[in-house]
């Protein structure tokens, strides 16, 4: 290939071209050329050729992958030491002197502050306030509009429209991986006839669309699905086929989506387990309650080995490996059960509803006077909870979601959430009125999943990682 | 470096001793990794993984042309970023120093790798459009990155750097330790070569 271009009368070449654009040349040549180029129709045709091919390759797609980096950036970096840092020891021997010293200071200006604010109140006679507990304002502030939240990028903070999969089928999302990459749940042929419907269980992965079934549940309606990333077990709802209970037909399964491995546990006429989320999978074990034998099962997926946990519980346990939340059915109060060290232990929390584990032994609960209290070390003795916030209005009934950074509750029409980093009450990213934004929102470690209400024209999920949210509202 | 002598340590203020044995402890090797400013650090690193992140990213999957290499890479450019996070946060253009590190490892990594020509992994599953608009562009956006993988990674490291990251001839020069000379040369030679593979392939410009 020549890099001459051969009409220019001043014989610039391709060569002169890229130097000229990537400022290889001095200024006098490089003004020179410029004036040259408005009048050469040669050397400006082989410009547009570097200014095409620039304008193609910014074009070209270039997928987001921030959060897969970071994430996985996270980990090693808290293993690998940063120059600069300064150790623990040299904290103890050494800036804890000066430390002490200035928090000395602090105490005496704080503590003169104090009085002389005392003073100053009691002349005006203005109360001040009696409880650091955060104030609601009557507006939630929207954390962010879409476009301002980077991290996520296009592809992963975009809502998706999932109601009409290209066979016509309908997918309910039950559960997602902890990253929100990929949503379990059931796809739905539309039913032809009465109430029969086929339930297949599947998986959608959410950056392709692609949808991956697993297990088909012929005459079954949407089933629940949970995963732990590696396993998704499922308990399909009874259908009522008119007789009585022990008649209706159940599904219980799961599978390994690695080697995509099913096992059914059980597929007959017999009511097993309540559907509707009474239970959990979580590092490999799938929980769940044995209504005919009043326990709660516990499956190892890997082994298929199935024991009996001494507990009954009817509502839907959390799994924190190895913690256990549940209701228990005998005395109705909270329980933490370690399932390693075969301890059970009563929270004694008798106006505890709507409660949620988060990170081994911190539960959090709305008490009965719509306050968000927070129990830490909840298996030790004597462990006292603190309020956290106290709700403007009445929760929704069944939920309270707990990431390292938001506490969510929703009422009927959205949801909302503590900022404990922004110390106040946010709306959720792309909260649009018009889809009715959530009717339950899923929270998965630090991953939230809004999905559309069900007045919603169609159904849509956004999936946000609560870590990634800005640290300034706008 | 400051250094007191025990005798000097003496004299200083007792809640002043803290604040210099640190300087002092932060040049001396340090016993125990785990540190108390890493949460710090930490965020500071969030924000300057934000800020380049994507430029990184951007380039390291037109380096390599998968997801999973460019992760890989971008995640051990960040990696030593972290590493010498001090430093780097003094440098003037902290950018530069990132794209030098991701192009060794780009280059580094495509050495390794020796894969044909044209056997990277397809855009799978956006390959199946569903909508024919969106079927177009990912037809184009394959085009390119085929184009961009037929020429040998140092070409495709001159004209990603240049025409997606605008550096100059010198910076370029920099970067793939070249003499600047040979940059404008290279550069003519790469993008007219993009160009003939394109347009050969029925890419439109």
């Amino acid at each position: 290939m020549t890099s001459q271009i051969d009409h220019c009368p001043l014989k610039y070449t391709g060569e002169d071209i890229a130097a000229w654009r990537a400022k290889l040349l001095n200024d006098d040549t490089a003004r020179q050329f410029a004036e040259h180029l408005t009048t050469c129709k040669t050397c400006q045709s082989n410009v547009y050729i570097f200014e095409s091919t620039s304008r193609l390759l910014h074009r070209q797609y270039v997928p987001d992958l921030h959060a897969r980096i970071w994430r996985n950036l996270r980990v090693q970096m808290y293993t690998t030491p940063h120059q600069g840092g300064i150790s623990m020891a040299t904290f103890r021997h050494s800036i804890l002197p000066g430390l002490i010293g200035a928090l000395a200071v602090i105490i005496i200006v704080v503590t003169i502050g104090r009085v002389l604010n005392n003073h100053i109140s009691k002349i005006a006679n203005t109360p001040t306030a009696a409880t650091s507990t955060p104030i609601f304002t009557s507006s939630a502030t929207p954390i962010a509009p879409s476009s301002a939240i980077q991290a996520w990028g296009s592809n992963i903070l975009n809502t998706y429209a999932l109601m009409h999969l290209p066979n016509g089928n309908t997918f309910y999302a039950r559960d997602s991986f902890q990253d929100g990459s990929v949503l379990v749940g059931a796809e739905v042929t539309p039913s032809q006839g009465q109430s029969m419907e086929i339930s297949m269980i599947s998986t959608y992965t959410i950056s392709t669309g692609a949808v991956r079934h697993l297990y088909t549940i012929n005459d079954g309606h949407s089933a629940d699905v949970k995963t732990d990333g590696r396993y998704i077990a499922w308990i399909s709802p009874e259908i009522d086929t008119g007789g009585p209970d022990p008649h209706r037909h159940q599904v219980v399964g799961y599978a390994d989506l690695q080697s995509g491995k099913v096992t059914i546990m059980f597929n007959q006429d017999t009511y097993v387990a309540e559907p509707n989320g009474t239970f959990a999978v979580n590092n490999g074990y799938f929980v769940w309650n044995n209504v005919q034998s009043q326990a709660m099962n516990m499956t190892n997926m890997a082994t298929g080995v199935t024991q009996t946990l001494p507990m009954n519980s009817q509502s839907i346990p959390q799994l924190n490996w190895p913690y256990l939340l549940y209701y228990s059915f005998q005395d109705t109060m909270l329980h933490l059960y370690n399932i390693q060290a075969g301890q059970d232990i009563a929270l004694n929390l008798n106006d505890a509803q709507h409660a949620s584990i988060q990170k081994g032994t911190t539960v959090y609960w709305i008490d009965k006077q719509m306050r968000i209290q927070q129990l830490d070390h909840a298996d030790q003795p004597g462990a006292q909870p603190h309020v956290v916030y106290t709700l403007p209005s009445d929760p929704n009934e069944f939920f309270i979601g707990v990431t390292d950074r938001l506490i969510i509750w929703t009422d009927s029409k959205q949801a909302y959430a503590w900022d404990r980093a922004l110390q106040k009450v946010v709306l959720l990213p792309v909260y649009i009125e018009t889809n009715q934004y959530p009717a339950t929102p899923q929270v998965f470690g630090n991953i939230v999943v809004l999905t559309t209400g069900p007045d919603a024209a169609h159904m849509e999920y956004t999936i946000i990682d609560s870590t990634l949210l800005p640290t300034s509202s706008p | 470096m400051i250094l007191l002598s025990p005798q000097r340590l003496l004299a200083v203020p007792w809640w002043r001793k803290g604040m210099l044995l640190a300087i002092r402890h932060r040049n001396m090797p340090e016993p125990h990794p785990i540190s108390l400013s890493n949460e710090i650090a930490t965020r500071d690193f969030e924000a300057f993984f934000n800020r380049y992140e994507p430029e990184i990213a951007g380039y390291l999957w037109r380096m390599t042309g998968d997801e999973q290499g460019a992760c890989d890479l971008c995640q051990e450019t960040f990696l030593r970023a972290w590493q010498h996070f001090d430093t780097i946060c003094t440098y003037e253009k902290p950018g530069a120093w990132l794209i030098k590190v991701a192009t060794n490892l780009a280059l580094q990594y495509l050495r390794k790798q020796a894969t044909p020509i044209r056997a990277a992994t397809p855009l799978d599953n956006i390959l199946e459009p569903s909508s024919s608009d969106h079927g177009k562009r990912v037809v184009e956006n394959d085009l390119i990155r085929e184009t961009l993988l037929e020429l040998s990674p140092r070409a495709r490291a001159l004209l990603v750097l240049r025409e997606v990251h605008g550096l100059t001839g010198d910076e370029i020069a920099q970067t793939l330790g070249m003499p600047s000379t040979a940059v404008k040369m290279a550069l003519w030679r790469a993008c007219t070569q993009f160009r003939e593979a394109y347009t050969r392939k029925g890419g439109q410009a």
